[in-house]
């Protein structure tokens, strides 16, 4: 893989997930059932998992991910939607790193995985395991970041309440992770793409993200 | 990671890969949804009343009886006139604890206090001084630490 295509590939999907994640994750709260919509486990589970994984499976290159999840993060850290969202900046980069330690693993090789029912099982552990650590990890972390001090009875009261929102991202990525990965299915292959469109196709779509975060939040 | 460790590895004979995540997503799940269930079953019913240092008061009457003030275009009531209204001595002194209904709980200081406001539409709080995390909604307590 062609370090610069990695790189485009890294900007490009990385601004494509912080847009969604400003976009979706700044919609007000409604009332009745979707008052209780787990946004954050449905971010997480479905739109970062199946990202991440996707672009796993069409770049395979390791680390990407990690990458991709700072240019999100740092698109959501500067979305003033009501206040800072520093804890969503933080929980983003914390998915992007757990992704990649799951996927230390030798045998969890998406490129040679095929069954859907492995891929489920996959995507569950992934998104609950990114999930939580999210979550928990912006628990202690932003309360140390904004300057204030971190209070041990608030973390362990939403211990429960983490725990049991990852059930919703592990159903999600169970779901994504599947279908991200049969994208190579398209014979999608970054590396066949001629450069002559690669790059300015990838350049179109960042500075159109940009351009559409800058109207919308700016 | 050694238990994700597939066939021929030599970890993990008689067990397919496959099976082994089947069982880890199996296991992921149930404890997931046991957690969820858990929080169901102790989620406290944002009623008609928020609890304030153990004194009751109705969300209706909340407008009536204290100044309504806007903080960056969030109307609501002072917290700090909220908690003097509950008779509590030295409040600098303390720190307060929001709860939520469902537990999520964020514990914040009197300067706090002195620059939030407690929302009666969504029965939430907001603070000038803090981050979008400590704005918990639908309170049903706010308990002097």
């Amino acid at each position: 893989m062609n370090r610069y295509r990695m790189l485009m590939g890294i900007v490009v999907f990385g601004t494509i997930w912080g847009l969604l994640e400003c976009l979706i994750g700044g919609v007000p709260k409604g009332t009745g059932a979707m008052a209780h919509f787990p946004t954050g486990a449905f971010l997480a589970g479905f739109v970062g998992v199946g990202l991440m994984a996707g672009t796993r499976r069409i770049y395979g290159v390791p680390g990407m991910q990690v990458g991709m999840a700072l240019v999100a993060s740092v698109l959501r850290y500067f979305a003033p939607i009501g206040t800072v969202v520093i804890c969503s900046a933080l929980a983003i980069a914390a998915e992007g790193i757990v992704f990649e330690i799951i996927l230390l693993a030798p045998s969890l090789n998406l490129a040679k995985m095929r069954k859907p029912v492995p891929l489920m099982s996959l995507g569950v552990i992934i998104g609950y395991s990114v999930y939580v650590t999210g979550y928990l990890f912006t628990q202690i972390t932003t309360p140390i970041a904004s300057g204030e001090a971190f209070v041990m009875a608030d973390f362990i009261s939403v211990l429960p309440l983490g725990l049991g929102r990852g059930f919703f991202a592990a159903v999600a990525a169970g779901v994504a992770l599947p279908i991200a990965v049969r994208v190579k299915n398209l014979h999608f292959d970054v590396d066949r793409i001629a450069r002559e469109h690669y790059y300015p196709t990838s350049t179109i779509v960042t500075a159109f993200c940009w351009a559409a975060f800058v109207l919308i939040f700016l | 990671m050694a238990v994700l460790r597939g066939r021929g590895t030599g970890v993990a004979k008689g067990m397919s890969m496959d099976r082994r995540l089947g069982i880890i997503a199996v296991l992921v799940l149930v404890f997931s949804l046991s957690a969820l269930v858990y929080g169901i079953l102790n989620m406290r019913e944002a009623g008609d009343t928020v609890t304030i240092n153990g004194v009751d008061y109705e969300w209706r009457g909340l407008e009536e009886n204290f100044t309504v003030v806007k903080l960056n275009g969030h109307r609501g009531v002072m917290l700090s006139d909220l908690i003097n209204d509950t008779g509590l001595e030295d409040p600098e002194s303390h720190q307060y604890a929001i709860v939520g209904a469902d537990g999520y709980r964020k514990t914040v200081d009197w300067n706090d206090m002195l620059n939030g406001v407690l929302k009666i539409d969504g029965k939430e709080v907001y603070f000038t001084t803090r981050v979008k995390q400590y704005f918990v909604r639908d309170i049903v307590e706010i308990e002097v630490v």
